[in-house]
């Protein structure tokens, strides 16, 4: 049977929707495209497999290595939406401690 | 007569818990982007010079003229792992540089960044590895080993231009 391929890519969203809840919409313009672009990485990889230009070997690497690199990515992805509260928290100190002086109290 | 509760104490309780998470945002290191950036250049030429050798290698193959028979048995020369075993220590000595440069300063996110550079770190061995067990490596596979390695720098890239976009002066 083939592979909808429009299909995995939803799925693989919807995967990574529940994994990161509200932090996707952080991370979405830029780990969007990434995810579709993994999709059609492994599509072709399959393309590759089924027309014979990889050795079986090659084939079981390949896989391994999808696997792999959409960890790698979304754990990229999840250090990207940490260092993005930090900022955020970052920049609401810097009101905070305004807020401080103002009032008379230093706060280091 | 209604009791006014100051915000002080409240403002300053929620300094403190915003200060905890304000004091670890990383700041933008330079050196790491360019190591990022330098080690992704040499992971994709050399990859890259393999997949052009192993697409001679398959046009040379058809051949029976005897200057391409020559070709042939050169560029596979050049192909091989035996050859190329210099590259693969080059490469994995620059992701451990850029591993130890990138988590040196620690912060929240730094344990997320740690399993992305271990990723990284397997997929560069399992190449290696199956170089070293095939000692050719096929155009397709060295095509896509290069596009997923690609996607694993580009989202580390992503995180470094997140923090030089919101980096402190310092």
């Amino acid at each position: 049977m083939p592979i909808d391929w429009q299909q995995v890519g939803t799925d693989v969203k919807t995967a990574v929707l529940q994994v990161l809840g509200n932090s996707w919409q952080t991370v979405s313009t830029a780990a969007g495209p990434q995810l579709e672009a993994m999709v059609s990485i492994g599509q072709s990889i399959e393309q590759s497999n089924a027309a014979g230009t990889l050795t079986k070997i090659e084939y079981q690497s390949l896989r391994s290595m999808e696997k792999n690199a959409l960890e790698g990515i979304l754990s990229s992805y999840a250090a990207v939406t940490i260092v993005v509260a930090e900022q955020a928290a970052d920049a609401a100190w810097s009101v905070v401690s305004q807020a401080l002086l103002k009032a008379g109290l230093a706060f280091a | 007569m209604r009791a006014t509760i100051s915000p002080i104490p409240l403002l300053v309780a929620c300094a403190a818990m915003v200060s905890i998470l304000a004091s670890c945002a990383p700041t933008y290191d330079n050196i790491a982007d360019q190591m990022l950036a330098d080690t992704q250049k040499q992971a994709d030429t050399g990859l890259l010079k393999l997949q052009t050798l192993a697409t001679t290698i398959g046009t040379l193959q058809n051949s029976s003229n005897s200057n391409d028979q020559k070709a042939l048995v050169e560029a596979k020369k050049q192909a091989s792992y035996t050859a190329n075993a210099d590259f693969y220590d080059q490469l994995q000595s620059s992701i451990s540089a850029l591993e130890t440069r990138m988590t040196a300063l620690s912060d929240l996110s730094t344990p997320k960044l740690n399993t992305a550079l271990g990723d990284l770190e397997k997929n560069l061995a399992q190449v290696r590895s199956t170089h070293a067990t095939e000692n050719l490596l096929g155009a397709e596979y060295l095509k896509a080993s290069r596009q997923l390695l690609d996607q694993q720098f580009k989202a580390l890239t992503v995180y470094e231009l997140t923090i030089k976009g919101g980096s402190k002066p310092n």
